[in-house]
């Protein structure tokens, strides 16, 4: 009962603030929402839009719950996701001719490590030399960005030289996809991570132990649970999944690196997790629902002249809302 | 105060309470932990609206919204937990907050006020010594004196001697003793039955909520009072069968643990099997530094650290519950427990219940748990509920199910029967005595006399982060003596 009036309240937030948004732009409120209803939801392509877009968001959304129910702050699921694409696609432009059995494991293995590793220093940095993950994640972001831009404008720009991107990766580095649709296998992925991510955090041993540490490290360190260790491969575990999803959106939707690919996702990403109660399996619909209001934007924006952006409105006071709604459940 | 009722939640902590407070008398109010004592005085101070009830004062109903109203009214409290500033000056804390002078100092002036005061009172104190540098004794003797700068005619203090050495204990004695003639009127909250019979002139008996006696002092003994509090014929004192030590299990030689400016010091502790080594001392001699070094969560900075024969100069916690060292922490919410998840996932932490590949079925995870609930006799709505719907006592249980149930060589229990009521504190000791009768070596770190004696096979006492052994055959003097500073002898 609680769990729907809180989600009532959320969606009646969203939905004010959707309106207040549409008005400031000086469009018709009824247009605009019909639009972006169609645009999220209307018909098979809306939906497989939205499925598309849901897909990072509930990978890098799984990143952050992990982090969060260990009580490490990864504030840095946008710099792993860049990482993780980054790494993808520097294998991924080379591997024609290869087989698409060994292609796609092998670069989406890369963008996990590439990940993990960007996590990785910052679970060093907090265990070895007590900085809090919160600012490393955070200044690690731009770190990873400035890198991608780097790349595409160097070593890993097109052969043509012209636009600061990459070539495209090799075929047999795509992820494959239904026919006729824009429907790719790492929606599937992304369904198995999520199961994935339960089992072990409310199945296993170390699923027990990590939640401890989550919430009482005293007590997990006095029963006997490496307390730093299990930060640092947090970080690791944390950073691998956004780094697995930015290499699934460079080998499925974008085929490619760009310099401002898919901006925000890793931000996002925080929303989902804390709409969700950082609860794996909820992480599902709450990326749908964001994903949805992505693809609605830009169907607002065609029919009904508001600017997209302001969809960004709607989601900061969807935080806030499901922020407010998980703190009046607690009290 | 008449009819005084409060509810909390489903919980009725105080039912229609009576309670009188005559001028210059000191009024025991004594119960076991969760009776409703400190509620009852923090309705008298203002912290609580009673649900239901009415207070008189000088036979005026009054109503009192908040401690500032109270100390207005003559009323004021000494928290177990004292509230100074500690780099603040004694006359400083004294002056702070009386609402007089807001925008200027007269310093000499407050010194030599809060001087006159303190003489007045009795008090041992200088007015410029910084309350941080003060013992614990010295600093209530500040937060009595604070109260007594009011003006406060009534003096409620919860647990005052929890944290003072018996000399210390003596002397607030004396103190109350003057204030009574003084014409003060002073509220002792207690469950010490010994210390509150030298000083109470009548006493108030609170069980689940309920006044169940009131009377002049010298109308009870001290068996019936012990009655009144517990409902029943109060559980026979522990048994302790001799047992012979075997083998030693954990030692320290000229062990130095930290390096801040109070280090740990032990020259030698050896705790054997089916022994109980009690190390008794005032709170903060360094107790967490001797339980830490035992149990892994700190190493020696120098000195030889054994454990199970084998010199351990680096251990971690996991190390030391592989090798079968058990923790009953001395505080179970902050160090022991997961208060959000339930009793069966805190009493699995240590050793989940595993199959292939960590797989930790729920189902195995509720049998487990639901064995120790039975085997343990913690009283929980179930193994799923969490830890932290549990009362005080049985989240204790967790622990003790959880460290004992896995055979432990060495038991490391700092005051396991802390905020404890008789019935838990009886159990607590019997599985400690039935573990030492299995051969277990046990280290109980307490701040409670009663306790080491009643389990203590040997004993050593801390004093200022110096662990020395008590001479064989210590008595209760003797330990008394040591655990204020003086020398064994």
């Amino acid at each position: 009962m609680t769990q729907i009036r809180s989600l009532a309240f959320v969606l009646g937030a969203s939905l004010a603030a959707l309106v207040a948004a549409v008005l400031i732009a000086g469009a018709n409120p009824i247009t605009a929402l019909s639009a972006l209803v169609r645009g999220s939801v209307g018909d098979g392509y809306a939906l497989a839009t939205t499925w598309v877009r849901a897909t990072p968001l509930v990978v890098t959304g799984l990143a952050v719950v992990v982090a969060f129910r260990v009580g490490v702050l990864n504030i840095g699921a946008e710099g792993q996701f860049w990482m993780g694409s980054l790494g993808a696609a520097a294998v991924g432009v080379h591997l024609g001719g290869v087989s698409g059995w060994i292609a796609v494991p092998l670069c989406l293995l890369t963008g996990a490590l590439a990940g993990g590793g960007w996590g990785g220093i910052a679970g060093l940095l907090r265990v070895g030399r007590g900085v809090p993950e919160v600012l490393s994640t955070i200044l690690l972001n731009f770190v990873a960005l400035a890198l991608v831009g780097w790349a595409v404008n160097g070593p890993m720009q097109e052969a043509a030289r012209r636009y600061p991107q990459s070539d495209p990766l090799a075929l047999a580095a795509r992820l494959p996809r239904l026919p006729g649709t824009q429907l790719h296998l790492g929606i599937l992925l992304a369904l198995l991570l999520a199961g994935l991510v339960w089992l072990l955090l409310f199945r296993t041993a170390l699923g027990l132990r990590l939640r401890a540490v989550g919430l009482n490290p005293t007590a997990a360190k006095s029963a006997g649970v490496p307390v730093g260790r299990s930060l640092v491969g947090t970080l690791v575990a944390s950073g691998a999944l956004a780094g697995l999803a930015g290499a699934v959106e460079v080998m499925g939707p974008l085929g490619r690196l760009y310099a401002d690919g898919s901006t925000g996702v890793g931000y996002t990403a925080i929303a989902v997790a804390l709409l969700a109660r950082l609860d794996p399996l909820a992480a599902i619909p709450a990326a749908l629902f964001f994903g949805g209001l992505d693809a609605g934007a830009g169907a607002m924006q065609r029919e009904a002249g508001v600017p997209a952006v302001l969809v960004s409105v709607v989601q900061a006071v969807v935080i806030v809302a499901a922020l407010i709604a998980a703190k009046r459940k607690s009290d | 105060m008449r009819g005084v009722s409060q509810r909390f939640g489903a919980v009725q902590a105080l039912d229609r309470v009576d309670f009188d407070l005559r001028p210059g008398e000191i009024h025991a109010l004594i119960g076991e932990n969760g009776a409703g004592k400190t509620t009852l005085m923090s309705i008298l101070y203002g912290l609580r609206q009673p649900t239901a009830g009415t207070i008189r004062l000088d036979g005026r109903e009054v109503r009192i919204a908040s401690p500032a109203q109270a100390l207005a009214l003559g009323v004021g409290m000494v928290h177990q937990h004292f509230k100074l500033v500690p780099t603040l000056s004694v006359a400083e804390n004294v002056v702070l907050g009386d609402g007089r002078r807001p925008f200027s100092r007269d310093r000499r002036g407050e010194n030599e006020r809060v001087a006159a005061l303190a003489e007045r009172h009795g008090l041992r104190l200088d007015p410029s010594a910084q309350v941080g540098a003060l013992s614990v004794g010295g600093q209530q003797r500040v937060e009595l004196l604070k109260l007594l700068h009011r003006d406060a005619r009534i003096l409620l203090l919860d647990e005052p001697t929890a944290v003072l050495t018996p000399a210390e204990a003596d002397e607030l004695t004396a103190t109350l003793t003057r204030l009574r003639a003084d014409g003060c009127s002073v509220v002792l909250i207690s469950h010490k039955l010994r210390e509150i019979r030298r000083v109470a002139d009548r006493v108030t008996v609170l069980r689940r909520g309920v006044r169940v006696f009131s009377g002049p002092m010298a109308d009870a003994t001290d068996d019936e009072l012990a009655r009144q509090m517990v409902g029943s014929d109060p559980p026979p004192p522990v048994r302790r069968e001799p047992t012979t030590p075997g083998a030693e299990v954990f030692g320290l030689t000229n062990v130095r643990v930290g390096s801040g400016a109070r280090p740990l010091r032990v020259a030698e502790l050896t705790v054997r099997e089916g022994e109980i080594v009690a190390v008794v001392g005032v709170e903060g001699n360094g107790q967490d530094s001797l339980a830490a070094v035992a149990v892994g969560l700190t190493d020696p900075a120098s000195g030889e650290r054994r454990l199970l024969g084998n010199p351990r100069p680096t251990l971690t916690p996991g190390d030391a519950t592989a090798l079968g060292v058990a923790v009953i922490p001395a505080d179970r919410q902050a160090d022991g427990l997961v208060l959000q998840m339930t009793v069966a996932e805190n009493l699995a932490l240590k050793a989940p219940p595993t199959g292939r590949f960590g797989w930790l079925s729920p189902g195995e995870l509720t049998r487990t748990a639901e064995k120790l609930i039975e085997l343990y006799g913690i009283r929980t709505s179930g193994a799923a509920a969490p830890a932290a719907s549990l009362s005080g006592g049985n989240q204790q249980k967790i622990v003790i199910a959880r460290e004992l149930s896995r055979s432990p060589r060495l038991i490391v229990a700092v005051n396991p029967s802390r905020g404890l009521d008789l019935g838990a504190t009886h159990s607590v000791h019997d599985r400690l005595l039935a573990a030492r009768a299995a051969g277990t070596a046990v280290l109980l770190i307490t701040t409670e006399l009663d306790e080491a004696l009643a389990l203590g096979d040997r004993f050593a006492v801390l004093y200022d982060g110096r662990l020395n052994a008590a001479p064989p055959g210590a008595d209760r003097d003797t330990l008394g003596r040591l655990m204020a500073g003086s020398e064994p002898g």
